[in-house]
């Protein structure tokens, strides 16, 4: 399609976020009720264990509210239900009624007038327990027959599922005959990979306020990236009919994945409120965050066959995924990196096992690529790997195998497949390795020194969104209420979340465009909630552009459609003949009859007239799915300088090539790119939050001074980054823009870990690669 | 959370009497940047907390004939302001530039750092090579007290519970305008060390008049190592294989743990490559 002009997508204004910057935005842990009481919560210090009793009589005596398993309703459920309900596993109730099984798991909490008599509540709290176990910290003591089972079942939908050697579900693919494919292979090669558990980090730790209504209700702020699951939830947990939970909504200060679920503490906030009958606040530390969420680790044995000319042949891949104590997503998940796997070369014939299993740590969930970045890291990395064994350019071998235009993508695993119709992969490669200088690599043997530079390139991409032509196994569908106000400007109603990523912004300049009204009076506000919103899903799978931001253009444009309809009585005219722009002398859209400019009237005047002739307001509700989650593509090209006497790595340039289609927000594009690519140092070098065996605890104890990513002065210089976009418009969305936030992140770790190979010639197979691995590595390759 | 007393003496003596009634149970407080997270990890509880951080006459920097004093209430920022410093103890200079970050450096004390007595503990191991002294004082008594004989263990020091550090000198000398800083960390900026390196040098003739070598991290304190100095000194600056023999001394003195940061091994390998660069530095 061709490439259109535009008003307002595409161009950078002044903040939108005027509040963000002022300190005046609202998120939840600033929101005070008049008479709220506040909530702490006791946190198991074992990693598995038997509760026996919790006596909370003495806390009690002090006037503090509290609640333990035996006062949550004993609903089993999952607090993430973004999947169809038949492949939504439920292993949790609000507090545990019988075992702990991480360190930090909540065990019962309680309210009091202020934050300190809740706390000196707290200590009051008696827990005697039962039986302690050692922890089942590693994947394959967990997955031994021998060992102690986590769970004995669980729910599969309304399906009892018994729980066999720790093996939380299973999910196998097959495409083709991976068999046939070896068979004609000149070349096999396979390795074990490994990724680690790294910690959200987000700014915004999360917290919640809960109100008891009068009418038996509840109104709820909560940390969230989608307020109508939460509403949905809360009300099947505590049985409240939906119409009398509103869920309000509240700035995110940053998530990352760790919000897509219902948050931990959020219904222990409503049943401390219906409980007290009063207001409650609940805001948790640091320490009580790096407990709750957790990036899923992935361990992956990787088989792939070419023929001599770098045509692949088959795939044969394995990953096992330990989950911690509570089965969030790995359902999905597995689906989800069989998909990013089968998406991201043409293997021809694959096959594919994944299993995860439970352990005793903290319940990992999705983080920024949903799996991505961990399969990436085994595929790009063995791509690599074969280049060289065939003696081949790695951008060659890449151009040759890409999936991309009119091939079929997974967008969310194998139930949700679409055909590729916008693809940037061979212009990002191409003009990547120019501006990377890719031409003046050296092989490893030449370099010399005791600081060695290397430059890795690897490829990705995340899907924009969830939804297929056939809806598949996950929910995803946006809507919005879109109102031109009685002067002209335009209010924006939805529930789509925005985590810092400027997707309301987006969202914005959206309707802008479609509605020709200058974007500073087109208003997103922040504080909606559930019951003056339709549904959106969330705002998670990138799909906030495409999905959130699509959803809102469709009910831009039926509003366009009332107000060309409504304008044509006043010009007496048909309403296609009339045409609608934006006049930025007057600061306003204009509606004229085609051709004679002269006969205007602005939206102001005809939105006025609509309003003291009783016409009524120019309005329009509606819900959309977009059915055809394309892929958004990503090429990091990264240098690095490794040195070999202490191991340090440095990353002293980049240049990442991005395809999201049009892009709407070019500034905020950049920013999730470089911030993404901040990200994955981290994950690529530095990050992991390690584990005693023994007590099950966190080596940092919860203190991010003992868990480190990587500061601003860590990254490359500012002008040693070069962000550029491929050309290229997607026809299923929104003014032909994708998605880029998780892909963003998707092969940063690949590209690293190929630098380094390229720089010293060694070959890393799990991260972080710490200086610490980079010494002993060295060491034993000159024998040292 | 757990309660806590809190006291705001205005003056010296205020402090050193609220130290004698209440013995361990006063926690002194400076910058906070130590106390704070110790109380959020529960390893400070139930203290009289005694924030010294008004007291004027503790703080600054003054360049005096033969030597620097430094009040112990001194940030670390003020340091990296202060011309006294960057000319008489280049070395502590530079360590405080690499301290944590430019909201720490403006709360965090030089005599907070010195007392919490980590091993990693960034101001010490400069202040070691500049062969530091520290005055301390109690109601009843005034002691003089070497850097090297202060730490006893991994935040363990010679201090009394009715004592506190009134200040720290150190001489203004040739050896001590000759020095260099080195610190590795997991990342550039606020990182604790994974092992630091303090050197300083004073050649005459092409040869080793005077030297002083302290590490961080690699030990159970900040600790100097004595036996590489004795090795080093007389010696011709260039002589053949002096460094490289030097390097495996420095890894035999070292006496490092495995942690969260690094293993034992990679902390002994790399306190020799940081002696190497320091020493190269300097000469
Ligand atoms: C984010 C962060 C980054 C950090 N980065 C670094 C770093 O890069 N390098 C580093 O070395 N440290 C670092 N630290 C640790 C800390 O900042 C330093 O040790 C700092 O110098 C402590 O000074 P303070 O004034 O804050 O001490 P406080 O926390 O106020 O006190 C620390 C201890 O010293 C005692 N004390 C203080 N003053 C006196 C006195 N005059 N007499 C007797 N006892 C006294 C207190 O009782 C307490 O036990 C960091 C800390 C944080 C939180």
């Amino acid at each position: 399609m061709e490439k259109q002009q535009f008003d307002f997508i595409g161009k950078s204004f002044d903040i939108k976020n005027i509040g963000k910057a002022t300190g005046k935005e609202i998120y939840t842990c600033d929101v005070n009720i008049p008479g709220q009481l506040y909530a702490v919560v006791l946190r198991s210090p074992f990693p598995h264990a038997e509760i026996k009793k919790i006596d909370y009589s003495q806390a009690e005596k002090m006037g503090a509210i509290c609640i333990s398993g035996d006062d949550v309703p004993d609903i089993l459920y999952n607090e993430r239900i973004v999947s169809i309900p038949e492949k939504t596993y439920r292993d949790r109730t609000v507090l545990p009624k019988d075992k702990v099984r991480h360190v930090g798991e909540a065990v019962a909490a309680c309210a009091a007038e202020t934050e300190e008599e809740a706390f000196m509540a707290l200590k009051k709290i008696k827990v005697e327990w039962g039986k302690k176990w050692r922890p089942l910290i590693n994947l394959d003591k967990a997955m031994d027959p021998d060992a102690l089972q986590i769970y004995d079942h669980v729910y599969l939908g309304e399906e009892r599922v018994d729980i066999n050697n720790n093996i939380a579900c299973e999910r196998n693919v097959d495409v083709g005959d991976i068999e046939e494919g070896f068979k004609e292979a000149d070349e096999i090669v396979e390795r074990t990979f490994s990724t680690q558990r790294v910690y959200h980090m987000q700014m915004e730790t999360k917290s919640a306020v809960c109100v008891p209504e009068a009418d038996g209700g509840i109104t709820v702020w909560t940390t969230s990236q989608g307020i109508h699951n939460v509403r949905i939830l809360l009300g099947n947990i505590f049985n409240i009919p939906l119409s009398k939970v509103n869920v309000k909504r509240t700035t995110l200060g940053g998530s990352f994945g760790s919000s897509i679920q219902m948050n931990s503490i959020t219904p222990i906030c409503v049943a401390l409120a219906l409980k007290a009958k009063r207001s409650v606040k609940l805001v948790t530390t640091r320490e009580e965050d790096i407990y709750d969420h957790s990036k899923y680790p992935l361990k992956t044995i990787l088989k792939i066959g070419a023929k001599k000319d770098g045509t692949l042949t088959a795939a044969h891949c394995r990953v096992w995924v330990e989950i911690g104590g509570h089965n969030i997503q790995a359902y999905p998940y597995l689906g989800c990196v069989a998909g990013w796997f089968a998406s991201l070369y043409k293997w021809k014939n694959l096959k594919y096992e994944g299993t995860a299993v439970y352990t005793n740590k903290v319940p990992s969930c999705a983080m920024q690529g949903y799996g991505n970045p961990q399969i990436n890291f085994a595929v790009e990395s063995l791509i690599d790997i074969l280049a060289e064994k065939l003696d081949m350019d790695p951008i060659e071998i890449r151009l040759k195998n890409y999936v991309g235009k009119g091939d079929e993508f997974w967008g969310q695993g194998p139930t949700v497949r679409s055909i590729i119709r916008s693809c940037g992969v061979e212009e990002m490669l191409i003009e990547g390795s120019k501006l990377a200088g890719w031409d003046k690599r050296t092989l490893p043997s030449k370099k010399k020194g005791d600081i060695r530079r290397g430059i890795g390139v690897a490829r990705g991409f995340h899907t924009s969104g969830t939804g297929g032509p056939n809806p598949g196994e996950v929910i995803d569908y946006s809507g919005a209420t879109i109102k031109i106000n009685e002067d002209g400007s335009v209010d924006v109603l939805t529930a789509l979340m925005d985590h810092g990523g400027g997707t309301w912004d987006a969202g914005a300049k959206v309707v802008a465009e479609v509605l020709k009204v200058p974007y500073s009076k087109v208003s997103i506000y922040s504080g909606v909630d559930t019951r003056t919103t339709v549904f959106d899903v969330n705002t998670h799978a990138t799909r906030g552009v495409y999905c959130g931001c699509g959803a809102i253009k469709y009910v831009a444009e039926k509003v366009k459609e009332i107000l060309l309809n409504y304008a044509a009585t006043l010009f007496k005219d048909l309403p296609e003949n009339l045409e609608l722009t934006c006049n930025e002398e007057l600061g306003q859209a204009v509606i004229c009859p085609r051709g004679i400019p002269q006969n205007y009237m602005t939206l102001g005047e005809i939105a006025e007239h609509a309003h003291i002739t009783s016409w009524g307001t120019i309005a329009h509700t509606a819900t959309l799915r977009q059915k055809n989650c394309p892929p958004c593509f990503i090429t990091h090209f990264v240098e690095v300088e490794v040195n070999t006497k202490t191991g340090e790595i440095k990353v002293p340039r980049a240049v990442i090539m991005g395809d999201s289609g049009t892009i709407i927000n070019p500034d905020l594009w950049e920013g999730q790119i470089i911030g993404a690519f901040s990200r994955g140092l981290g994950f690529s070098l530095l990050e992991e939050t390690k584990y005693d065996l023994n007590n099950g605890k966190l080596e940092c104890n919860g203190m991010i001074t003992d868990y480190k990513i990587p500061t601003t002065i860590d990254m490359p210089k500012v002008g040693s980054i070069t962000v550029r976009s491929a050309h290229t418009y997607e026809p299923t969305g929104p003014f032909g823009a994708k998605g880029m936030g998780e892909a963003a992140l998707s092969s940063v770790g690949s590209a690293v870990a190929i630098a380094i190979y390229n720089a010293i010639g060694i070959r890393f197979y799990e991260l972080p690669i710490t200086p610490e691995k980079v010494l002993k590595a060295l060491k034993e390759k000159e024998g040292r | 959370m757990v309660p806590f007393k809190y006291i705001s003496p205005k003056t010296k003596n205020e402090v050193l009497e609220i130290l004698k009634e209440e013995k361990v149970k006063a926690c002194i407080v400076a910058g906070c940047t130590n106390v704070l997270p110790n109380i959020r990890d529960k390893k400070i509880v139930s203290k009289v907390l005694v924030d010294i951080s008004d007291i004027e006459e503790l703080r600054g920097i003054s360049k005096e004939k033969d030597k620097v004093c430094i009040g112990p209430l001194t940030t670390i920022a003020e340091l990296t302001n202060s011309e006294a410093i960057s000319k008489e103890g280049e070395v502590l200079y530079q360590a405080a530039e690499q301290f944590a970050d430019p909201i720490v450096r403006n709360n965090a004390t030089v005599g907070g750092n010195l007392v919490t007595a980590s091993p990693a503990a960034d101001m010490a191991v400069p202040l070691l090579t500049l062969d530091a002294i520290l005055k301390i004082e109690s109601i009843e008594r005034k002691r003089g007290v070497r850097l090297k004989d202060f730490f006893i263990g991994p935040e363990k020091t010679i201090l009394r519970e009715d004592e506190m550090i009134t200040g720290i000198e150190f001489e203004s000398s040739n050896i001590n305008k000759n020095g260099c800083f080195i610190k590795l960390g997991l990342r550039k900026a606020m990182a604790i060390a994974v092992a630091s390196i303090a050197v300083n040098l004073e050649v005459r003739e092409n040869k080793i008049a005077q030297v002083r070598i302290a590490m961080g991290s690699v030990a159970p304190t900040p600790i100097r190592l004595t036996v590489v100095e004795g090795f080093l000194k007389n010696k011709e600056v260039n002589s053949n294989g002096l460094i490289e023999e030097a390097i495996n001394k420095v890894r035999e003195e070292v006496d490092p743990i495995s942690d969260i940061r690094a293993s034992a091994e990679y902390r002994r390998y790399v306190s020799g490559i940081l002696f190497k660069r320091a020493f190269n530095k300097l000469t």
